[in-house]
């Protein structure tokens, strides 16, 4: 391999990581919430709102059935009104962590939904308010699921950040990649 | 306090209910707990379910009250009333003074941190230590971090697990674990503690431990225990009153030696069968309701109940010099003396044995030759 081709390559890498990086962040930091909300709204929950829980679930359920390119190429107007472009490290990272942020919620609420009703039960029982119950129970009691699921959701995401170069909307990564392997190739 | 560290401190001291132990408290001056009219029911896609009705208890302060029942008899439903982690139906549940089902939030919670509980399966959390697991409540209760280090000391030291500060629940044993479930309940210096069937998931030894410490706190603190449980051992250990639930309601109530002394419900009954001794297994299948034809023997039981021990003179007295002693069980319960002696007496050509008050014939044996 020649340098050059060697040098493309780390950028690229490194391109990827910034991408992935920064959507799995944003995935983390409003997946995690969003699981909160669903388990404590579902019926029977800590602050039952049946209606909020259906409504949350549908929205997550519809953004996850869509196939990740469709959501990628209909996703562009957002991406541009978002990072005034439509290629680029900053354009991947749109697609990216909305198809990533509902695949992590749901993870996330299976893990949280998980937690023994019985400790849940014991905290009511000493007198915890709600968000107690949120930071001294749920996510301390689902913490091993919660980064089981994270490391899911990131593998997840490399897998798609090759998609996105795959129609040369922003994954500067691959479509980088694919360039430094042609040129470096004889005819 | 002092005197309740040494006694959880060396188990072996506080195994039975010992004549050292005095109990120094008080008549009850009013009930800690009321249940007026209580009803609760269940709405399932089949249609309500009821799981108590027509609750009217009171649970006196300062004593250990038991609520025995079989599975699904509702004692599950009747002990969470008190807390309201479930709501009464219909009814009141007067804790502390207070209408527990017309508190809102604030009050509520409030009303939580002055009743601790603990649980079949101890609810311990699993990602804190057990220093932290004692410290949630006192925490959460806006305890400054001096006085939670200096009770959660103290609570450690009460249940004997003062080495075991650091440790995380999964490392302990289940007697330990119960043993920290109770640190944290008594961490707020509550007035009451539910136990729900804290001992059910204990071995034999341990269930003794604990049921000594929950004696011990009741005695030494003058904290009220309200216990659910169905074993009747547990009842008999702990307990000054018992209520017998069936299918959600009040089938018994009173006074634990009252109650098994003189078992009037069939559901008590039931429950306390496997306390009695039952006949030998050659005549248990031989028994039959009228006298024999000719030679044969009657079955008698005799039983002692209330205030005096039987003597062998009276028995000799009320059986006469024949009967054979089948077995004889003699039990203890808060200082009364209860019992059961099953002897069989000779009869002879269709006739029943002439017997005192507290004798009856449970059956008879024709003679095998």
């Amino acid at each position: 391999m020649s340098p050059q081709m060697i040098e493309r390559l780390w950028r690229a890498l490194f391109d990827t990581v910034q991408m992935v990086g920064l959507s799995a962040l944003i995935a983390l930091l409003v997946g995690v919430p969003l699981a909160v909300l669903l388990v404590m709204s579902q019926p029977g929950g800590l602050t039952p709102a049946p209606k909020l829980h259906r409504a949350l679930g549908s929205v997550i359920n519809g953004f996850r059935a869509i196939p990740f390119i469709v959501l990628l190429v209909a996703l562009l107007p957002v991406t541009r009104f978002l990072t005034g472009t439509t290629i680029g490290v900053w354009a991947a990272i749109v697609p990216l962590a909305i198809s990533a942020t509902p695949f992590f919620a749901r993870i996330a609420e299976v893990s949280l939904r998980e937690v023994d009703k019985g400790l849940i039960e014991a905290a009511q029982a000493m007198g915890c308010r709600r968000r107690h119950i949120v930071t001294h129970v749920l996510l301390p009691e689902a913490l091993p699921g919660l980064i089981g699921g994270f490391t899911i959701t990131v593998v997840t995401m490399i897998g798609a950040s090759a998609m996105a170069g795959a129609v040369g909307a922003g994954a500067w990564a691959t479509s980088r990649c694919a360039t430094a392997i042609s040129a470096s190739t004889p005819p | 306090m002092t005197e309740a560290f040494a006694l959880a401190r060396n188990p072996a001291s506080t195994g039975r209910r010992s004549a050292e132990v005095v109990d120094i408290r008080p008549e009850p001056a009013k009930a800690a707990i009321s249940f007026r009219g209580v009803a609760k029911t269940y709405v399932s896609p089949r249609g309500e379910i009821g799981a108590l009705k027509n609750i009217d208890v009171e649970v006196p302060e300062g004593r250990v009250f038991g609520v025995i029942g079989r599975s699904g008899a509702g004692k599950s439903s009747l002990l969470r009333l008190v807390n309201r982690l479930e709501s009464a139906t219909t009814g009141q549940v007067i804790v502390d003074g207070e209408d527990v089902g017309a508190l809102d939030g604030e009050a509520l919670i409030a009303l939580r941190r002055r009743v601790g509980m603990i649980f079949q399966h101890f609810n311990l959390l699993s990602a804190k230590t057990v220093y932290e697991n004692v410290a949630l409540p006192l925490r959460v209760a806006g305890w400054s971090r001096e006085d939670t280090e200096k009770r959660v000391t103290e609570m450690l030291d009460l249940v004997g697990l003062s080495d075991k500060r650091d440790a995380y629940p999964g490392r302990l044993s289940g007697g330990q674990k119960q043993r920290v479930g109770i640190a944290r309940a008594l961490a707020g210096r509550p007035k009451i503690l539910l136990c729900d069937e804290a001992t059910s998931a204990l071995d034999p030894e341990t269930t003794q431990s604990i049921l000594a410490l929950l004696r011990d706190i009741n005695r030494r603190l003058g904290i009220t225990i309200m216990l659910i449980t169905h074993e009747m051992s547990v009842i008999r250990e702990v307990c000054d009153e018992v209520l017998v639930l069936e299918k959600g309601e009040v089938a018994e109530a009173g006074l634990v030696w009252r109650v098994f002394g003189d078992p009037r419900h069939p559901a008590t009954k039931a429950m306390l069968a496997p306390l009695s001794h039952g006949l030998p297994d050659d005549l248990a299948g031989r028994v039959q309701s009228t006298p024999p034809r000719d030679v044969g023997e009657a079955l008698v039981e005799l039983s002692f109940r209330g205030e005096r021990d039987p003597d062998l003179g009276a028995i000799t007295a009320s059986l006469g010099l024949s009967a054979r002693v089948l077995s004889a069980n003699l039990d203890r319960i808060g200082g009364h003396t209860q019992g059961r002696l099953l002897a069989a007496l000779p009869v002879r050509a269709g006739a029943g044995p002439d017997l005192p008050e507290n004798a009856r014939v449970i059956g008879y044996v024709a003679s095998n030759d």
